[in-house]
């Protein structure tokens, strides 16, 4: 149960491939309208085809859609795993009010990255994070959010690529990003957008270690360190309950395809 | 076939939801000549009163009488305070859908400081279920049902029947001429927002607890389905926007058991430009459209 925003739908097809080759069945996919006022057939629908467990990522939609669930199962909730996305204070506030914290932490699982939440560019992010506190005050809740530390270093290295091309322009830029994250020959290795702009400026090519660690993007742009597999606790932080290493994902992805 | 038997049951209660909401919005229209965007932040708005008096351990169906009370007098303040003067001052239709489009904002960005941005539900009730063959409600979606009979079943007993609904039609058709026959029309309308406004405060409560899980950004949505029905049925004809509300609930239920899901409300819209095409002024009306009702 996927959301029909692009950001969704984007991970359905390659998901559904991949857990087919890996042996699994895909009872029902379903891509629902983000923001209707109900989704009572969608959940007959998929009731119907008596599914072991829900992958979802349905961002603003995800406590109407299992309330739902947990209504025509006859109280009863069907175990579901949700992408990083759905590891957000934001998500988990809008689902353990519809559905009860219990059924949370009893029946969710969800996927992040893992990273080691250590080092000098964690510990900026960790400063920026805290200041941003001021203007949205759940901030400091997402400082071990594996997809937030990600996006955090994509930024900077976006930035840092700019500099080093010295255009905003996206086609020349985005090459750059590629040579900064996995760095090239006698890169300087550098953990913060300050250090990276002086040593630019210094005429030094750069690797940037960010506060997710290092990147090593390969032939497809992706780049995997492992991921962790986590749940909730009743108060709606995350708990980690189990591990698939970079070596494992790789050989899973080997598998899958 | 049981999905589409289970849609039908579906449909049942998605066009009580709508009908309580798109019969007080065209009312407004219908006796005031006022298109109030707003409407659907005076829904959100009263889901929230509602949603607040549930948490404090009050019985949701109690906290919906609450929320229906707020909505009535947020609406009547709302004419008093911002419509009315601008009416007063001759200004255009158009410039009081704009008026009432900036009164939609300003309830939206004034109430996320106090609720925040999050999506809330109501306590869970531990409603039961009930099974007529493929079809399976819970109980207190057959009382919603109940309620929007029962509230259809009132308003045509006021329009029919009562004096006020015989000044609310006359002021309807010629706010003039009834006020030269004695109607007091000033308090016509009072009556009209008060009536309209709990008709809207209710359907924001009724609306939230179909949701499961609202939020402010959700008004917006309320809106779209609300004037959806109410032009589909003919703006201004209260028994028109039932209609509407049929039509909108049941295609929007049935569209998802028989294509894709992310294609029900594309159904139901194009089913609503469909008939625009065909019969412009809606199924009920007389006239055009955004003509006031007789």
């Amino acid at each position: 149960m996927f959301g029909n925003d692009i950001g969704s739908q984007a991970f359905v097809a390659p998901a559904t491939a991949a857990f087919t080759k890996l042996g699994g069945t895909i009872a029902i996919n379903q891509p629902i309208t983000l923001g209707a006022s109900s989704y009572r057939t969608e959940v007959q629908a998929m009731l119907a085809t008596h599914p072991d467990v829900i992958l979802t990522e349905a961002l603003g939609s995800a406590g109407t859609y299992l309330k739902e669930v947990k209504t025509q199962n006859g109280g009863q909730m069907i175990p579901f795993i949700g992408t990083s996305a759905t590891i957000d204070p934001t998500w988990f506030k809008q689902v353990s009010d519809a559905i009860g914290v219990d059924n949370i932490t009893k029946f969710y699982g969800g996927v992040d990255l893992g990273y080691s939440f250590s080092g000098p560019a964690y510990d900026e992010f960790l400063t920026n994070l805290n200041a941003a506190a001021s203007q949205f005050a759940d901030a400091p809740k997402y400082k071990q959010r594996g997809s937030t530390l990600h996006l955090y270093d994509g930024i900077i290295m976006s930035a840092l690529a700019m500099v080093a091309t010295n255009s905003a322009d996206r086609t020349v830029y985005n090459p750059k990003i590629i040579d900064i994250a996995n760095g090239v020959s006698g890169a300087q290795i550098v953990n913060t957008y300050k250090d990276g702009v002086a040593a630019l400026k210094a005429g030094k090519s750069i690797r940037f270690e960010g506060a997710a660690g290092e990147n090593n993007f390969d032939q497809y742009n992706n780049s995997q360190s492992g991921y962790i597999l986590v749940t909730y606790d009743k108060d709606g932080n995350e708990v980690k309950v189990g591990q698939l290493t970079p070596q494992q994902t790789a050989t899973l992805i080997a598998a899958g395809g | 076939m049981d999905l589409y038997v289970a849609a039908f049951g579906f449909g049942l209660v998605s066009m009580s939801v709508i009908a309580i909401a798109a019969v007080g919005f065209t009312m407004q229209f219908g006796i005031t000549n006022m298109i109030n965007l707003a409407y659907g932040e005076v829904m959100i708005s009263s889901a929230y009163v509602a949603y607040y008096i549930d948490r404090a351990g009050v019985s949701i169906w109690i906290a919906m009488i609450a929320g229906a009370l707020f909505g009535a007098v947020f609406s009547l303040l709302l004419n008093r305070i911002v419509y009315a003067p601008f009416l007063a001052k001759g200004t255009a239709p158009i410039g009081m859908v704009i008026v009432s489009l900036a009164v939609s904002l300003m309830i939206a960005n004034l109430l996320l400081p106090l609720v925040t941005y999050n999506s809330v539900s109501y306590r869970d009730t531990g409603a039961s279920l009930i099974r007529i063959g493929a079809i399976i409600l819970t109980t207190n979606q057959v009382a919603i049902i109940g309620l929007a009979v029962i509230v259809m079943l009132l308003i045509h007993g006021l329009l029919r029947y009562t004096r006020l609904g015989k000044a609310m039609r006359a002021t309807a058709a010629n706010p003039t001429l009834a006020r030269n026959c004695g109607i007091p029309t000033q308090r016509v309308i009072d009556a009209v927002w008060l009536i309209t406004g709990a008709l809207c405060g209710m359907a924001g409560v009724v609306a939230a607890m179909n949701s499961d899980s609202f939020a402010v950004a959700n008004g917006a949505g309320f809106l779209i389905t609300v004037l959806a029905a109410a032009v589909l049925g003919g703006a201004g004809q209260p028994y028109g926007a039932m209609i509407g509300a049929v039509l909108i609930g049941m295609i929007t239920e049935l569209s998802a058991a028989t294509w894709s899901p992310e294609y029900k409300e594309v159904v139901a819209f194009g089913i609503l430009v469909l008939v625009m095409v065909l019969r412009p002024q809606g199924l009920l009306a007389k006239r055009g459209a955004l003509a006031a009702a007789g």
